[in-house]
């Protein structure tokens, strides 16, 4: 399907809490109009900043996008961080957990 | 006649009485022979309690010298305990074991029932190893380990407000994940701040402290769980703020 003239595709990696990265076209009025390229999942750890160029592999041609200006991608490691803040969480829970056992112990005194 | 009558008579009484002096001298052999016997009970009875007793004095001491080792193992392995709060716990500990084998030493070298009496109530007493020192260390612990989670979260509050920003410089409308992020900025704070206050309240308290140190050491745990409460809650709104800003995008999850 044709893309409108104007319109070039682009390509935005976005990394969400919780739901990994995920990549949204966008409109560039100063790019070089192009065939639009097919919306593509980029691994979590992949980051874009405005202006960098990125390089894309679309119906077997590699296609040089540009990201639009605009919306910066949000730092991918917030859901690796919430991940890990879950985890931490139930670390504290245990050590919560572990003071009270302790707590409850007695010290066994014996009078000879 | 008289005369013969009296003779007869005094022989009967002489040999009547012979059998009495016998029985006499038997009976005094008797008597001594019980009263060794009893006494020989006695003092084996009294080496057998004495080894009990020994016993189980060092097992005590054994268990709390195992005790010591695992919770230096802790500290060790903790990647957020403080500097400061694990040389204070460590030497407690060190000194605790040291005097303990010391402790030992003298009870497998006690010979009555009156110095076992003097030393065995020290195992309690003087180291307070379950009453105080372990809940202690336990505390200070999952206290640095709560003020690590709340730094983290902190981080994250920080990415989100960051993402925040560059949503709103494009235009958006993102006053209610302000409101999210004020939130979950308040409950890291409160939770974090109530984190640090609990090695605080239980980092000085030794054997001597004993029994108050109880209610403090209850005390201490009590605060943990608030923390650990508004930390959680914290996680929650955070989780709650990426989904808000996850929708700006109206994407569905991928993975």
């Amino acid at each position: 399907m044709a893309a409108p003239r104007i319109i070039a595709a682009s390509v935005l990696t976005v990394a969400l809490t919780g739901c990994g990265s995920q990549v949204i076209d966008g409109l560039n009025e100063e790019s070089t109009p192009v065939a639009p390229t097919t919306t593509t999942s980029i691994a979590r750890t992949t980051t874009t900043t405005p202006g960098s160029t990125t390089t894309v592999t679309t119906q077997g041609q590699d296609t040089t996008t540009t990201t639009v200006e605009g919306i910066e991608p949000v730092q991918p490691d917030v859901a690796i961080l919430l991940d890990e803040i879950d985890v931490l969480l139930a670390q504290l829970d245990h050590l919560s957990t572990d003071a009270a056992a302790s707590l409850a112990a007695e010290e066994g005194e014996f009078i000879p | 006649m008289m005369k013969r009558m009296t003779v007869i008579a005094l022989a009967m009484f002489v040999l009547a009485s012979i059998p009495g002096t016998a029985l006499a001298q038997e009976e005094v052999p008797e008597r001594s022979a019980t009263a060794e016997q009893r006494e020989d009970e006695f003092g084996h009875r009294e080496a057998e309690w004495i080894e009990k007793i020994k016993t189980r004095a060092l097992e005590a001491i054994d268990k709390r010298l195992a005790t010591i080792d695992n919770l230096q193992a802790k500290i060790n392995d903790s990647e957020t305990v403080t500097d400061g709060h694990a040389a204070v716990l460590l030497e407690e500990l060190r000194s605790s074991a040291a005097g303990l084998e010391v402790l030992a030493g003298e009870i497998r070298a006690a010979e009555d029932l009156e110095t076992l009496r003097a030393l065995v109530p020290k195992i309690f007493e003087d180291y307070r190893i379950y009453a105080v020192i372990a809940p202690k260390v336990h505390l200070v612990l999952g206290g640095d380990f709560g003020v690590a989670v709340a730094n983290r979260l902190g981080e994250v509050a920080g990415q989100l407000g960051d993402a925040l920003e560059r949503l709103e410089e494009a235009g958006y409308d993102v006053a209610k994940g302000y409101e999210l992020l004020a939130e979950m900025e308040r409950l890291v704070a409160q939770g974090g701040e109530q984190a640090g206050s609990v090695a605080t309240m239980v980092i000085d308290l030794s054997p001597d402290d004993y029994p108050d140190s109880t209610e403090v050491l209850r005390s201490a745990h009590g605060v943990m769980q608030s923390a650990g409460e508004d930390l959680r809650a914290a996680g929650d709104t955070a989780h709650e703020l990426g989904r808000y800003i996850k929708d700006f995008f109206g994407e569905a999850d991928t993975d």
